[in-house]
């Protein structure tokens, strides 16, 4: 990637979504040079410089990007991207306007820090929105560990190569994903305690909603 | 219900105990036996409903696993329901503790995604806000974990002198606990008249209070078998785990958002950051009592450079329904704020509506929480305890 990705993006998205380009002599810009393979373009974070990562290269730009320096994963998390049309609307409410454009998706996004240079790199992979997966990030960083069980438990991205990937805050066996945004809070789910192992136990049960 | 105090460990090299009586093993026949036990949800010192399932081998910890979730209420989902200005008291039951700093940072993202700038006395507010609080954190951290290693005293005293800090935090924003008093632009009111004196008078009575806390526990024999050299994690391992705040720096990670990556107006001030390298329960015991110093000093700056009068809030969002409308453009944007626990993140994602598209917080006590197997393997169950209040984790942040 030789010119400056934001800059390029930034006619074709509306104001906003746009990423500052990194700093030149930067590390995000070392990056961008390092891992040009497998980068798919610049994203949407507004403070920190931002690359959309091709999911099947996540890992490698992990690795890329820590090599470099980023040592500290400081947040990992994800957000549903749902038209309007697939999210149930109740009756009388206005069609919400999604200005994010694009096929329905989940964006995975990861805020990585430099300690040594003091430097923020974004970066984010797109996932489509049936049974999204991509690597782990637990190799590279293993605090990694539990911010993924909470985007598998609130959102219900895969991660290939976790240790434990199971839910993190809601018991086990909870149907659903809660931060999609077509989850129907409206349904029941049934709680009860397993007796052999004193677990949760989650299951739908019409009428005994808790 | 408080913390019994448990016995003496024998030193862990085996050996002698203080006073030179020697101690040596007994084995049980047989192969050793390992245990699955509950500590917790309910349990006094886990410090809120955290649930530890640990395998003992007698009174050995020969590993841990967190079970969370015990206070989930699934505020980010609530986020995306209400307005920008109605998240904000639920930030304040996120780390209750510290809702100042919760508060801080949920405005801090929005007025950075509505590009809202705020003036300069509503910085200085801002500022005395979240040091009282930071005190007033660390001094229930400080009590609570005394308790833990059975030194009551210390609960009694923190607390005592923690009055006066949720008496000023009232005194400002009305409330002792879930204060909501950031606006996006600003403070929801300003100071009443006299809030400047009495809060310097605290001040000036906390400081010889602390050195005061540091004589019941820095140089007793007792604690520092409890500390020293008790829950280790290097510094590797503290980056590696996304550690940060207190527990980092205790580990010799040098970085304080406030004094490297100053929001608010703190580069303003002058003010050190404490580290030390030992990466023990001690270390991390020094870092927070420094800081309480440190904010000490914070505090006298600003009370003392705070304005006679100024505005409190952005004049062009100051309105109620002006704040209640705030339709910041679309973007999304990561910011961060040195909370009491360490970094408080929150990613914000904004449609171009009125309510958020998504708020994501990052709370410094899950990842703070994380590497508490590691630390704990091969201590004995006091030690456990000793480790899980040197973290000081918060499970409203944890679980949200």
């Amino acid at each position: 990637m030789s010119a400056p990705p934001a800059a390029a993006a930034a006619a074709a998205k509306p104001s906003g979504l746009t990423t500052p380009a990194p700093a030149p002599g930067s590390l995000a810009e070392r990056f961008a040079q390092d891992a040009t393979e497998h980068i798919e373009g610049p994203g949407t974070q507004k403070n920190h410089p931002q690359f959309v990562v091709k999911p099947s290269a996540l890992p490698q730009a992990l690795h890329i990007a820590r090599r470099l320096g980023f040592d500290h994963l400081a947040d990992l998390t994800a957000y549903d991207i749902c038209p309007p049309g697939i999210i149930p609307l109740p009756p009388g409410a206005k069609e919400p306007t999604v200005v994010f454009g694009g096929a329905p998706r989940i964006e995975v996004v990861y805020n990585l820090f430099s300690y040594a240079r003091k430097e923020h790199l974004s970066l984010k992979v797109k996932l489509g929105r049936d049974a999204p997966e991509v690597g782990s990030a637990v190799p590279e960083f293993p605090g990694a560990d539990w911010l993924e069980r909470e985007v598998w438990d609130l959102l219900g991205v895969r991660f290939a190569g976790h240790p434990n990937l199971k839910r993190l805050l809601l018991p086990d066996g909870w149907a659903g994903h809660p931060l999609r945004k077509d989850y129907d809070r409206a349904k029941e789910q049934f709680v009860s305690l397993d007796e052999q192992t004193g677990e949760d136990v989650v299951s739908f049960e019409e009428g005994r909603g808790w | 219900m408080v913390g019994r105090v448990e016995p003496l460990p024998a030193s862990r090299e085996g050996g002698t105990r203080m006073g030179g009586e020697e101690v040596t093993r007994v084995q049980a026949p047989g192969k050793p036996k390992t245990v699955n036990i509950n500590m917790g949800p309910q349990h006094p010192s886990t410090h809120g409903v955290l649930r530890l399932k640990v395998a003992l081998n007698g009174e050995i910890v020969e590993d841990v696993e967190c079970v969370l979730g015990y206070l989930h209420r699934g505020s980010e989902k609530l986020a995306e329901d209400g307005t920008y200005l109605q998240f904000i008291p639920y930030t304040d039951r996120m780390d209750y503790l510290a809702a100042m700093q919760n508060n801080m940072a949920y405005c801090l993202a929005v007025e950075t995604v509505a590009d809202i700038k705020v003036p300069e006395y509503a910085n200085y507010l801002r500022v005395i806000a979240q040091e009282i609080n930071r005190i007033a954190s660390h001094q229930v951290w400080l009590g609570t974990w005394g308790i833990d290693l059975g030194a009551l005293t210390m609960f009694f005293w923190c607390l005592r002198d923690r009055e006066e800090a949720l008496a000023l935090l009232e005194q400002m924003c009305g409330a002792r606990l879930t204060y909501s008093y950031m606006r996006f632009g600003g403070v929801k009111q300003d100071v009443p008249p006299g809030f400047r004196e009495r809060a310097l008078a605290w001040v000036r009575y906390m400081r010889p209070r602390i050195d005061e806390y540091e004589s019941l526990l820095t140089k007793n024999d007792i604690f520092l078998l409890r500390t020293k050299g008790i829950g280790n994690l290097p510094k590797h391992r503290a980056i590696g785990y996304g550690v940060t705040g207190p527990m980092a720096r205790g580990s010799g990670v040098d970085y304080d958002l406030r004094r490297d990556e100053p929001y608010c107006n703190y580069r303003a001030f002058d003010f050190d950051v404490p580290v030390r390298t030992d990466g023990d329960c001690y270390a991390r015991y020094e870092v927070r009592v420094e800081e309480m110093r440190q904010s000490c000093d914070i505090l006298e700056q600003a009370l003392t450079r705070l304005p006679e009068r100024g505005p409190y809030i952005a004049p062009e969002v100051g309105e109620r329904a002006k704040q209640n409308r705030l339709k910041p453009p679309a973007g999304e944007v990561y910011t961060r704020v040195e909370n009491p626990r360490g970094e408080l993140g929150v990613l914000l994602v904004s449609d171009g509506s009125n309510k958020p598209y998504r708020v994501k917080v990052r709370p410094a006590s899950l990842s703070n929480l994380q590497p508490l197997p590691e630390m704990v393997r091969g201590l004995k169950i006091p030690d456990l305890v000793a480790t899980l209040g040197s973290t000081d984790i918060t499970l409203g942040d944890v679980d949200r």
